[in-house]
C-alpha cells in the first residue's frame, strides 16, 4: 500500500480497546485490523468492479460534457440520458457547504462578527465582499469541484436513479479522493457506485428508505430497549432524525472525522454500517436523551445531544450493536431462484402464508415479519395454501401509503 | 408558548434560507440542501390577536421544522406535519412549477395533518426570490387569485427575498398570529365547566353508605 488511511490512528485506539473487551465477532475484528493496518476505501472494495465502474464513467464523459455545455448555454432540455441534469444542477451548489462544515447550521447560530474571518468562511457567513487575496484560486476551485460532483452524479444516475442525499455521499467521497491534490475521478465514481450498489446503500432512498428505518427502529429496541421505549413513547420516530443520517451517510449530521469513519468501516466490508452507527450514536447519547422528556424538548435538544457524542466511543459501540439478519446486505441468492420472493414497503421478502381478511403473511430479508395487503405486495406469485401452524404475531399494516403510514406498523413487528 | 411551523414548497424555493434569515438574520449563499427534516426555534414577541383588547403582548415560541422537497421525499409522514398550528407555502417567483405544486402541497398537507377544521386551517403563502425580480415567471396577480380561491378566507400572501431580508419578520409574525389566534378559538370550544367525578379514593361514588 502506497498511502494509508489518514484516520489509522483512530482505528488502532478503537482496536486495542476491542481486542481487550474482545468486542463484537471474530468476523467484525478482522475488519476493524484491516482499517488499524492502515487500510483505504479501494483496498476493501472489490478491483474488478471498481475499474469496471472507472470504464464507464470514463465512456460516459464525453457525451456528459457536451450535454452540460448545451445545458449551461441555453437552459434548454436535452437528451434523455441526462434527464436529471436540472434537478441535479439544483442541488450540487447546495451540497459543499454541508460536507466541508457539517454542523454549521449550529455554528452560525453561535457566530458572532468577533470570530476570524476563516471561521466565518467554514460556516459559510463570510461578509460577502470580496477579498482580493486569491479570491480567484478560491473561486475556480469550487467551480471545478462543483463540476466533478454534478458530473458524477449525471453519470451514476443511468444506473442509480438519483435522489437528494447521493449528492452528499458522492461530494464526501470526492473530497477524500481530492487529498493530497490529486483528483481522481474516475476512482471517486468508482468508490461511489460501488458503496450504493454493491454494498447495499441504494436501499437508503426512496420507496426502500422506510424498510431501513423500520430496521434502525427494531435494532434500536434490541439494543436500548430503555431509549426506544422513551423515544417511541414522545413520538420521535426514527423518520424524524434518521432520514438524513441514512440518506446523506451522516455526512451532513456529525463531525467529519465520524462520517469519514462510517465509509471507513461500510468499504472495509462491516455488514450493515450505517444502521449500526445510527444506533451507537443513539446509545452513546442516552443519558441526554431521555432527560428530554417531551417531543419538543427532543426537537430542540437532539440535535446538540448528537453532536456531542464521542467519535471513537460510538466506533467502538458499532462492535457491540450487530443485527442477525443484515439489511443492506445482498440477497445470498438471487431473487428468480425463489419462487416466492416478493417485494414490499418494508423491503424483500418471502411469502410465508395467508393471514387473516386476506392478508399476506410475508417473512422480509432483514428479519421482521408483516402481513400486508395484497396490493401492497409486488410480483407476489399465488400466496402458498393456508397454514394452520400456530406462527409468532405479526404486523397489521392499516395504512394507506406505504411510505407515510410505515411506522403504524413498527411497533408491531416480530422480533428476530 | 410554544407553536409548531412547518415550511413546505418545491426543492430549492429557499424554505432554509428564509427560515434562516428569520431565525439568525442572516443569509449565506452556501447553504446545504435539506434532508429528511430540520428544526429550529425562535422566541418572538407576537401581537395577541385582534379579537382582544388590551391584552399585553404575548411571547411565543416558534418550533419551525424545514422540510425536503424533494419529490421523493414528498411523503414525510404524518410525524412531520402532526400537532402543527400554522402552516408556510413557499414558491420561487422564478419558477412557475414551484407555484402550480402550492396545491399538491397544500392536499399533501391537510391529508397529513388532518386538521379538525381544515377550511379554515392557517395557511401563510410567501413568494420567495423577490430579489431577482428581473426572472419573474410568476405574477402577483395569479398568486393572489390562488390565494382568494383556497380557503374560506384569503389566505395571506407575501413576497419576500431571504437574501434581501425583504418581508421576512412579517411573513413569520402573521403565521405566529394566525396558529395563535386559530389556538384561542379552539380554546373558545371548550366548555367552562367539565364534571368530573370524584377519583375512586374519596368514596363519593358510593351511593349507599351507613
Amino acid at each position: 500500500m502506497t498511502r494509508t488511511n489518514p484516520r489509522q490512528p483512530l482505528w488502532q485506539r478503537v482496536k486495542e480497546e476491542a481486542d481487550y473487551k474482545t468486542l463484537g465477532s471474530a468476523h467484525d475484528r478482522q475488519k476493524l485490523s484491516t482499517l488499524a493496518d492502515g487500510a483505504r476505501w479501494e483496498h476493501g472494495a472489490d478491483a474488478a468492479k471498481l475499474s469496471t465502474y472507472a470504464a464507464r464513467h470514463a465512456a460516459a464523459q464525453p457525451a456528459y460534457d457536451a450535454a452540460a455545455a448545451r445545458y449551461a448555454a441555453d437552459d434548454g432540455d436535452d437528451d434523455d440520458r441526462f434527464a436529471e441534469l436540472p434537478r441535479i444542477a439544483k442541488d450540487v451548489p447546495r451540497t459543499f457547504g454541508g460536507v466541508d462544515a457539517p454542523c454549521a447550521a449550529a455554528a452560525r447560530a453561535q457566530a458572532s462578527p468577533a470570530m476570524p474571518g476563516w471561521a466565518l468562511r467554514l460556516i459559510g457567513m463570510a461578509p460577502t465582499v470580496e477579498e482580493d487575496d486569491d479570491g480567484d484560486d478560491k473561486e475556480l476551485y469550487d467551480r471545478r469541484r462543483a463540476e466533478r460532483l454534478a458530473r458524477l452524479l449525471n453519470i451514476g444516475n443511468e444506473q442509480l436513479p438519483y435522489a437528494q442525499g447521493m449528492n452528499f455521499v458522492a461530494a464526501s467521497i470526492l473530497s477524500e479522493c481530492e487529498r493530497g491534490g490529486g483528483a481522481d475521478e474516475a476512482l471517486a465514481f468508482g468508490l461511489y457506485c460501488y458503496a450504493l450498489r454493491d454494498l447495499g446503500c441504494e436501499k437508503l432512498y426512496g420507496r426502500r428508505l422506510p424498510a431501513a428505518l423500520a430496521a434502525l427502529d427494531l435494532s434500536l429496541r434490541r439494543h436500548a430497549p430503555a431509549l426506544h421505549a422513551h423515544l417511541s413513547s414522545c413520538g420521535f420516530d426514527p423518520q424524524l432524525y434518521a432520514v438524513e443520517w441514512l440518506s446523506a451517510l451522516f455526512v451532513v449530521s456529525v463531525p467529519r472525522t465520524l462520517s469519514l469513519a462510517v465509509l471507513d468501516l461500510l468499504f472495509a466490508g462491516l455488514e450493515d454500517a450505517p444502521i449500526r452507527v445510527a444506533v451507537a450514536i443513539l446509545r452513546q447519547a442516552e443519558k441526554p436523551l431521555l432527560r428530554l422528556k417531551t417531543l419538543d424538548d427532543l426537537v430542540a435538544g437532539f440535535k446538540p445531544a448528537v453532536r456531542a457524542v464521542r467519535p471513537k466511543l460510538v466506533l467502538i459501540d458499532v462492535l457491540r450493536v450487530a443485527n442477525r439478519v443484515p439489511l443492506l446486505a445482498s440477497p445470498a441468492s438471487p431473487k428468480s431462484a425463489r419462487s416466492n420472493a416478493v417485494e414490499t414497503p418494508f423491503g424483500e421478502g418471502i411469502v410465508t402464508g395467508v393471514a387473516a381478511q386476506g392478508r399476506v403473511a410475508v417473512a422480509l430479508t432483514w428479519g421482521g415479519r408483516a402481513e400486508l395487503e395484497r396490493r401492497l405486495v409486488t410480483s407476489a406469485p399465488p400466496p402458498p395454501p393456508p397454514d394452520s401452524s400456530p406462527s409468532i404475531p405479526t404486523a397489521r399494516w392499516t395504512g394507506s401509503s406505504p411510505d407515510v403510514n410505515w411506522f403504524r406498523a413498527r411497533a408491531d413487528f416480530a422480533d428476530y | 408558548m410554544l407553536l409548531k411551523v412547518v415550511i413546505l414548497g418545491d426543492s430549492g424555493v429557499g424554505k432554509t434560507a428564509l427560515l434562516n434569515q428569520f431565525v439568525n438574520n442572516r443569509f449565506s449563499t452556501s447553504y446545504k440542501a435539506t434532508i429528511g427534516a430540520d428544526f429550529l426555534t425562535k422566541e418572538a414577541f407576537c401581537g395577541a390577536n385582534a379579537r382582544s383588547v388590551a391584552i399585553d403582548e404575548t411571547l411565543v415560541t416558534l418550533q419551525i421544522w424545514d422540510t425536503a422537497g424533494q419529490e421523493r421525499f414528498q411523503s414525510l409522514g404524518v410525524g412531520f406535519y402532526r400537532g402543527a398550528d400554522v402552516c408556510i407555502l413557499v414558491y420561487d417567483i422564478t419558477q412557475p412549477k414551484s407555484f402550480e405544486n402550492l396545491d399538491t402541497w397544500r392536499i399533501e398537507f391537510l391529508t397529513q395533518a388532518s386538521p379538525s377544521d381544515t377550511q379554515n386551517f392557517p395557511f401563510v403563502v410567501i413568494a420567495n426570490k423577490l430579489d431577482r425580480e428581473n426572472d419573474r415567471r410568476v405574477a402577483t396577480q395569479r398568486a393572489q387569485t390562488w390565494c382568494a380561491k383556497n380557503s374560506t378566507s384569503i389566505l395571506p400572501f407575501f413576497e419576500t427575498s431571504a437574501k434581501a431580508a425583504t418581508e421576512v419578520e412579517a411573513a413569520f409574525r402573521k403565521a405566529a398570529q394566525l396558529a395563535l389566534s386559530q389556538g384561542t378559538m379552539q380554546a373558545d370550544f371548550i366548555p367552562e365547566t367539565i364534571s368530573f367525578r370524584g377519583s375512586p379514593a374519596n368514596g363519593d361514588s358510593k351511593s349507599s353508605c351507613c
